[in-house]
């Protein structure tokens, strides 16, 4: 250890110990609010990545069966119409220190129409459906990319809270007791040199 | 707040594309994973799209080099089931970011 052992050095040291101590409780409670905030995300997320799964299946079944009623012909003019036209709004966030991105949709129909003689039943079905699924999807991806973030934060603040717990405080203190130990040993010699002088003067007289 | 006119896209196997297309959404179809991959850097290297859905069928390959490209904050790449196989990736990647976070899945039991 290659440490001064002087009283400025040991007032340092104490400094850092205590600097440290109150890191080591901010980024707990830091820890502990984005792990509350985690939870409650990833249940939401979990629910709502059921009922996506679930309507978007239908969804794309129901395009399938649309496709496959349809002439090819049919189905690629249809693909080149835009009937809606997509907006999206991105906005940010802060979340205990985590930047997250926030999702709105706009759906607006445009002049395009689709055919109805050209284009089955289920085509009309499966747009509806689209439609209703959309919103979710966006509300998903927020959940996810969220998600996805305080996971990421809590791992970096995981592992400094743990370097500070089981790696820098106990360096600090072991250094804090070195010091003390060789300020103390510095005392005792100086003390029993004092004692050495004054027996050696009392032998002389 | 930032709007654009073409913010999402999706990328799936061909003929999935036509409920998004039809929804004004930007469609690339392709049955090739590497492809796939490959378009998603592209998007992403050129800030193309805010939101990039993509099948997990293709995903399910290169699911590693999706989870970096996912990492910053945009674009967002949601991983969608495919109807015909589906595999739950993105079931197990929230099981994945609960282990990350928590060291554990939770709410599996």
């Amino acid at each position: 250890m290659r440490i001064n052992p002087t009283r400025m050095e040991l007032l340092r040291t104490k400094k850092r110990t205590q600097l440290a101590k109150k890191g080591h409780k901010l980024l707990k409670d830091k820890r502990d609010g984005l792990m509350r905030e985690f939870l409650k995300i990833v249940r939401d997320a979990k629910s709502l990545r059921a009922q996506v799964d679930e309507l978007l299946h239908a969804s794309l079944k129901h395009f399938m069966v649309a496709q496959a009623s349809m002439l090819p012909e049919a189905v690629a003019i249809v693909r080149e119409m835009q009937p809606y036209a997509i907006s999206l709004a991105v906005s940010e966030k802060t979340m205990l220190g985590v930047t997250v991105p926030q999702f709105e949709v706009s759906l607006e129909t445009s002049d395009e129409h689709i055919g109805v003689w050209e284009t089955s039943r289920e085509l009309d079905i499966a747009l509806v459906s689209f439609q209703k699924l959309l919103p979710l999807l966006l509300q998903l991806a927020t959940v996810e990319k969220t998600a996805e973030l305080l996971a990421k934060e809590i791992e970096i603040t995981r592992r400094r809270v743990n370097a500070l717990e089981y790696v820098l405080l106990p360096q600090l203190q072991q250094v804090t007791k070195y010091i003390r130990m060789k300020l103390d040993e510095q005392e005792r010699a100086a003390i029993m040199t004092v004692m050495a002088v004054k027996r050696n003067i009392q032998a002389e007289r | 707040m930032n709007t654009t006119a073409s913010p999402i896209a999706y990328i799936g196997p061909s003929g999935a594309g036509l409920g998004f297309a039809l929804s004004g959404i930007a469609v690339a179809e392709t049955d090739d994973a590497s492809h796939a991959l490959q378009l998603v850097k592209e998007w992403k290297a050129n800030n193309s799209y805010q939101i990039i859905f993509m099948d997990e069928g293709l995903a399910d390959p290169h699911l590693d080099a999706i989870r970096l490209l996912n990492e910053d904050s945009l674009p967002a790449i949601m991983l969608l089931p495919n109807p015909s196989k589906p595999t739950h990736t993105a079931a197990k990647n929230l099981q994945q970011l609960m282990i990350r976070a928590i060291g554990s899945d939770i709410f599996s039991t």
